[in-house]
């Protein structure tokens, strides 16, 4: 008994926080590639997952009692690196964690600035940031314009990490095409109400969020986003486009996103130089330049578009085709 | 004069006409009979001898056989004689000798143990004929009971039996006329069966659950991993190992030793007494999780306290002797993980990450506050209802004596001593050794079974395997839950019950207490918890709050009681004593009353203290 106290005193450990749940698809690839990864390190390692289950449009208690029960967990497991995937966690977790002696953080999937989470100024941090691929959504929005310069919508939710995307999105030179102010609505009413009136003046619609709808102004309930996808591709005169794991499994047409496999490897090769006896501060960070692709040919026909064939070859052999 | 050679149905005859065999079940002559050997004796012979070995029962036909004692004082004729071999004597204490010649009848002591152990009531009527026999008389018969309630009870079986029945049938007719999913169909009947089981008392507690899990196999519900995933779960381990620790420590007398050396340490008054009690309750908590199981160890120190003199039958005096040791073995029941069997049971039915959380002593420090509010209340309380002139007690001299006839600690003693240290070390440090719960407590089982501490009877009888089985079907149905996601299907009564709480903590704590009442008005304690943490746990999800606050609130409120029926615990503290000594049972009852009020003032009061950890 005293062995294995010992043993497991001595092990390195590393606690992974997810800001989601482990059914989420973005999630899983974040964990299949960190895991995989991590098991060449040659030595074994104490891990503990942590899932803060705050997907959609989490309540402030929800965010309260998760982000203590993590807390905790960090406390009482005491890691030597602390990986946290995507920003609710870096958000919720990371402040009190950030300079702590004895303990290394690597972050992936943040898609805020390093400054935003003061993972700039911390001298125990590194990691991978997420970047939407812009360049890869204009050159797919070239392809389908033929030519003509388009008219790009945008819609979003009201949670932050839409807001995020809607800036990186804005951000890029449409040119020759025409981009739209962003619209961010709270509610499915009145999504449906502007998914209308852009499908209107738009031939493509960027959603940068849509999976923290409130079913009613009021409410706290969360529409499912597979009923947001569907009723959206079905209702839109303009081509739906996006930049999430889970968007054309959700009924939308088109999707590239930043590779969460490489968002997670790249978190288990950091993780493994820094229980080698690197510094975290010594290892600056990175963004993210993989990209996934998913398509739905049939939805993109629907609104008299095409594709080259690479992109629905790619997107078969990602085994996202629709 | 008897047949040389008995015919067998003579034999069976006289088996059956044998008093000390009355009322047996058929299976219990059938083996007598297998048994039975005939030996001819002529008159004046000795069939068998005082001090010899009791080998055998012998039967005559009529009274032929003269009995006398060691000394050869007569005892009279008898028609049976070797009752020696059913009471456990080795060897007789009777000589018998044939009065005419004839055949009589011996059946062997080791047929005799085998019916023994399907027909207990035979070793009270052989220790009553040895008695009549020496005593020269007969003990006059108790009257019988006239009881009326074999009536009552059979109307509510058939009823709950007929509703097990109906209800399944009734439920698939709905879901097929409705279009409902057939596997949610399947399920919601198979809960009905399971319900009625339960409320109608059909069957033991643990009997319905695993009826559920059979029934989801046989239709092949949901995969066999997923109904069967709580044979893979860590709680099933930590269940044995606390219940095995639990049963060494009284199995040694350290628990009895421990109690003993409180008495000698506070002093010796009533409030005192009354103290010990409790506290005696309180520090068996934690390894031991059957409160029945820590009433049965205190109930004996109770008496030797009512015992005092200056403490009249009835009395407030008494009746305070009687809530000490109720709220000693019942208070602390939620506050350990380890305290009360549906607290393992609801663990379990949280998440890995949770699980991990509340293993170790968080349990105990996020039910700090309860466990701080109900024990003052209960002192408060004896204040309030039990309140008298101090009462003389007895010098602790005896105590002292008590104590020093225990003597030093035996090995058996240490080594138990030793493994409760290390569970209670091992539970406080995991922070230090990362090492789950679960594993020290099997850790710990492993070193008992090795020591030789736990035999292999130990083990069967140590461990409640009933209530183990209850937690693996009740895993069973919860995963099967989750993988049908039947939790969604109700989604609309979620979100209206998320509506009304509307992120007031208070309010949850209502609607707990709703719900648990109503479940506690059908079922036990056990099962009343787990179903309301099923039913209550979704609540959690709905509106952000740390699910393990559900399911304490939920074991908090499913240990109160209203109507006696509903604690198995009151019913053995009434046991406790005869009628004639019972301690004053209307104020007791309206002390539980107040225990109630005081048990949801500890649940608010620890409202801010849960927002201050982040669990609500």
């Amino acid at each position: 008994m005293g062995l294995i106290g010992f043993f497991n005193f001595t092990r390195p450990r590393v606690m992974i926080i997810q800001s989601y749940d482990a059914e989420f698809p973005w999630s899983q690839g974040l964990e299949k590639s960190f895991r995989t990864q991590l098991k060449n390190f040659g030595r074994p390692i104490l891990t503990r997952y942590h899932y803060m289950d705050l997907r959609g449009a989490p309540t402030r208690l929800a965010k309260q009692t998760a982000a203590a029960s993590a807390i905790r967990s960090v406390e009482q497991f005491k890691p030597q690196v602390l990986v946290v995937f995507d920003d609710i966690a870096a958000e919720l977790v990371t402040p009190r964690f950030l300079d702590r002696p004895g303990m290394s953080i690597v972050f992936a999937g943040i898609g805020e600035s390093l400054s935003h989470h003061g993972f700039d100024t911390a001298n125990n941090v590194t990691g991978m940031q997420e970047s939407l691929p812009m360049q890869a959504l204009y050159d797919a929005v070239n392809a389908m314009a033929d030519g003509k310069p388009l008219t790009i919508g945008c819609i979003r939710d009201a949670q932050p990490n839409s807001a995020i995307d809607a800036k990186e999105f804005a951000a890029v030179d449409w040119h020759p095409h025409n981009l739209l102010p962003c619209e961010e609505v709270d509610n499915f009413p009145a999504w449906k109400d502007a998914v209308m009136r852009i499908g209107g003046k738009a031939d493509i619609l960027f959603v940068a969020g849509y999976r923290g709808l409130h079913s009613l102004a009021d409410g706290d309930e969360v529409v499912p986003s597979a009923e947001v996808g569907i009723w959206t591709e079905a209702n839109s005169q303009a081509l739906t486009i996006g930049s999430k794991v889970t968007f054309v499994g959700d009924g939308f047409a088109l999707s590239i996103t930043s590779s969460p496999l490489e968002q997670g490897q790249t978190a288990a090769l950091l993780t493994q130089k820094i229980l080698s006896g690197a510094k975290a501060s010594d290892i600056p960070p990175t963004i993210g330049r993989d990209f996934f692709v998913s398509i739905s040919p049939d939805r993109i026909a629907k609104h008299g578009r095409r594709l080259p064939p690479v992109y629905e070859a790619a997107s078969r052999a990602a085994g996202t085709l629709q | 004069m008897q047949e040389k050679v008995l015919p067998s149905a003579g034999i069976l005859d006289r088996i059956r006409a044998e008093p000390l065999f009355a009322s047996f079940a058929l299976q219990s002559f059938s083996k007598l009979f297998d048994g039975a050997q005939t030996h001819y004796f002529n008159a004046g012979e000795t069939i068998a001898k005082a001090a010899t070995p009791a080998d055998g029962l012998w039967l005559s036909l009529g009274e032929h056989l003269a009995l006398s004692d060691y000394q050869g004082g007569d005892l009279g004729l008898a028609s049976v004689m070797g009752e020696e071999a059913i009471a456990g004597h080795a060897s007789y204490m009777r000589t018998a000798v044939a009065t005419s010649d004839g055949a009589q009848i011996r059946i062997p002591r080791q047929t005799l143990q085998d019916v023994l152990a399907e027909e207990p009531a035979l070793t009270k009527r052989a220790h009553n004929a040895l008695l009549g026999s020496f005593g020269g008389s007969v003990a006059p018969a108790t009257a019988k009971i006239i009881d009326n309630t074999n009536q009552k009870a059979f109307q509510k079986h058939f009823l709950g039996w007929a509703a097990a029945l109906i209800s399944p049938i009734l439920v698939l007719l709905m879901g097929s006329v409705m279009s409902w999913d057939l596997p949610n169909t399947i399920f919601i009947s198979i809960l009905c069966a399971t319900v009625c089981m339960w409320v109608f008392s059909l069957v033991d507690e643990f009997v319905p659950p695993l009826f559920a899990v059979a029934a989801m196999l046989l239709v092949d519900l949901a995969p066999t991993s997923v109904v069967l995933s709580g044979f893979a779960s860590s709680g099933l381990i930590l269940f044995v190992a606390v219940y095995v620790l639990g049963g060494v420590m009284v199995a040694t007398g350290l628990s009895y030793r421990l109690i003993v050396l409180l008495r000698t340490i506070l002093p010796d008054t009533a409030f005192w007494h009354g103290f010990s009690l409790v506290i005696s309750g309180y520090a068996l908590s934690p390894s031991m999780p059957s409160a029945n199981a820590r009433l049965a160890l205190l109930l004996p120190f109770y008496r030797v306290y009512c015992s005092n003199p200056n403490i009249k039958v009835g009395s407030r005096a008494h009746t305070r002797l009687a809530a000490a040791v109720f709220c000693g073995s019942m208070n602390m029941s939620p506050m350990f993980l380890t305290s009360k069997s549906a607290n393992l049971i609801i663990l379990a039915m949280l998440s890995t990450q949770l699980q991990d959380e509340f293993q170790g002593m968080f349990w105990f420090v996020a039910a700090l506050v309860c466990a701080a509010v109900m024990t003052v209340g209960h002192f408060v309380l004896e204040q309030i209802f039990f309140a008298g002139p101090p009462l003389p007690v007895a010098g602790n001299e005896k105590l002292r004596l008590q104590a020093s006839l225990l003597g030093p600690l035996r090995t058996d003693e240490w080594f138990a001593l030793s493994a409760l240290a290390l569970f209670i070390f091992g539970a406080l440090t995991t922070s230090w050794h990362h090492v789950a719960l679960p594993w020290i407590g099997g850790f710990i089982l492993v070193a008992l079974l090795l020591y030789g501490l736990v035999s292999k009877k130990n083990f069967q009888q140590y461990v409640d395997w009933p209530m183990v089985f209850f937690l693996l079907s009740l895993q069973g149905i919860t995963s099967t839950m989750d993988y049908l996601h039947i939790v969604d299907q109700l989604k609309p009564l979620v979100r209206a019950a998320a509506a009304i709480v509307n992120e007031e903590f208070w309010r949850v704590v209502l609607v707990e207490l709703v719900v648990v009442s109503i479940v506690r008005l059908a079922l036990p304690i056990t099962a009343g918890a787990v179903v309301s943490v099923i039913l209550l746990l979704p609540l959690a999800e709905a509106t952000g709050v740390n699910p393990w606050v559900v399911g304490f609130i939920a074991a908090m409120f499913s240990d109160m009681w209203f109507m006696p029926y509903q604690s198995s615990n009151y019913a053995q503290l009434r046991g406790a004593q005869p009628k004639a000594e019972m301690f004053d049972e209307p104020l007791f009852l309206r002390y539980n009353l107040a225990t109630c009020a005081v048990r949801l003032l500890a649940v608010f009061a620890s409202i801010p203290y849960w927002q201050y950890l982040g669990l609500a």
